[in-house]
């Protein structure tokens, strides 16, 4: 049988191997590596549910790295739809110079095979796409935006610093879009 | 001396005609409403000041017939009608989107089961003047029309079941004649932009 202080020395190496690789980083590495597994499964074409700590992260997660643009949007919101081709095209052109198009639907993530993968064929996406899934639409919008009131389009350009260069409330043209990305890529 | 009466006249006259409205949007939290009149789906005209009479609270409800968000929540909507009518609750449903006809919102109504006044706010007006800019986007009044709530029906479109109920528990707070917090005041929620009959002149974009 192991004596009480066998015991203790036991815990407390185990408690070193686990903690020290975790505090070495500086950062807490889990919410990293749920973004990572969520774009993970987006890149294979999947429309994940998120909610507003996921979508965060996955934003946050390419900072650094890439300029990206967030766009919400519903398959129900026809100005949304009018302006989806434009992203399409935005994610073609830019993206070998660094643009991550990340789009968050507002349809029901029930819909998500009937409505938005069907949508998204048609119009040919190759970019991250997710569904808005949460218990409560305002923490959802005032987690991405304080300033926004939830009218959808709505489109957040960030810079590779991670910082918010551009917040455009309703849908927006081609020229628009291309003026607010270019100035921010490589 | 003539001319300067004229232009007083004028102005006094204008500025009753069009005063409710000389501040478009600028309805505000914890002020009082302005009164509007408009007709419902069968032309009979209403005031919000003789729908509210005698009432604790008025939910003033910008909704639409072809938005699926605002779809949603008719089942919400009309039971919401339903548990509060009694209670001294007046719900007002207000129509501001342009591409929706008279017509086509009485049979939308009768489809649904809404026993409450739809009117339609031909022209966006209304809507311009409460700043409503979504569809479903409820204002609560309380007795003498102060607006005490603006935003959401509840925290969740797609899950009512476990939904967050600001505008029950503000409407609760409303009918007891308590004071509603300031962190209920104002919830956010997804909608359908109100199609409006006038371009917008100003395109919001930041910074």
């Amino acid at each position: 049988m192991m004596s009480p202080f066998k015991c203790r020395a036991v815990y407390v190496l185990f408690i070193l191997a686990v903690c020290t690789p975790l505090a070495c980083t500086g950062k807490d590495t889990q919410p990293q590596k749920d973004a990572s597994v969520l774009i993970e499964r987006a890149r294979q074409g999947e429309v994940v549910g998120v909610d507003e700590h996921q979508i965060k992260q996955v934003i946050e997660s390419f900072k650094d790295e890439k300029v990206v643009l967030v766009n919400f949007w519903a398959t129900w919101c026809m100005p949304c739809v009018e302006e989806f081709p434009d992203l399409v095209k935005l994610h073609q052109t830019y993206q070998s110079k660094g643009l991550e198009v990340i789009a968050v639907s507002a349809d029901s993530p029930k819909s998500v095979d009937s409505k938005i993968k069907p949508f998204l064929e048609r119009h040919g996406a190759q970019f991250l796409c997710f569904v808005k899934d949460t218990k409560d639409d305002g923490a959802f919008i005032n987690a991405i935006d304080n300033e926004w009131g939830g009218e959808i389009p709505v489109t957040f350009i960030h810079a590779k610093s991670g910082a918010r260069a551009k917040s455009f409330y309703g849908k927006q043209d081609w020229e628009t879009f291309v003026a607010a990305v270019e100035p921010l890529l490589d | 001396m003539k001319t300067s009466v004229l232009i007083l006249v004028l102005t006094l006259t204008l500025t009753f005609t069009f005063g409710m409205f000389a501040e478009a949007g600028k309805v505000k939290m914890d002020k009082k409403v302005g009164n509007f009149t408009l007709n419902d789906a069968a032309g009979k005209r209403h005031s919000l000041k003789d729908l509210s009479k005698d009432k604790k609270g008025t939910v003033v409800m910008f909704i639409a017939t072809q938005c699926p968000v605002s779809n949603n929540y008719n089942e919400r909507m009309v039971k919401l009608y339903n548990d509060y009518k009694d209670k001294g609750v007046q719900f007002i449903g207000i129509n501001s989107n342009k591409q929706e006809a008279i017509d086509e919102i009485a049979e939308y109504n009768k489809a649904h089961g809404f026993e409450f006044a739809v009117l339609k706010d031909a022209g966006n007006k209304i809507a311009d003047y409460f700043g409503a800019k979504r569809t479903p986007e409820v204002y609560l009044l309380d007795e003498n029309l102060t607006l005490r709530y603006h935003g959401a029906i509840d925290s969740s479109e797609h899950e009512p079941e476990t939904a967050t109920p600001y505008l029950r528990e503000t409407l609760n707070l409303v009918i007891a004649g308590e004071e509603i917090p300031d962190e209920m005041k104002e919830t956010k929620v997804f909608g359908c932009t109100i199609k409006r009959v006038r371009k917008e002149t100003k395109r919001r974009s930041t910074p």
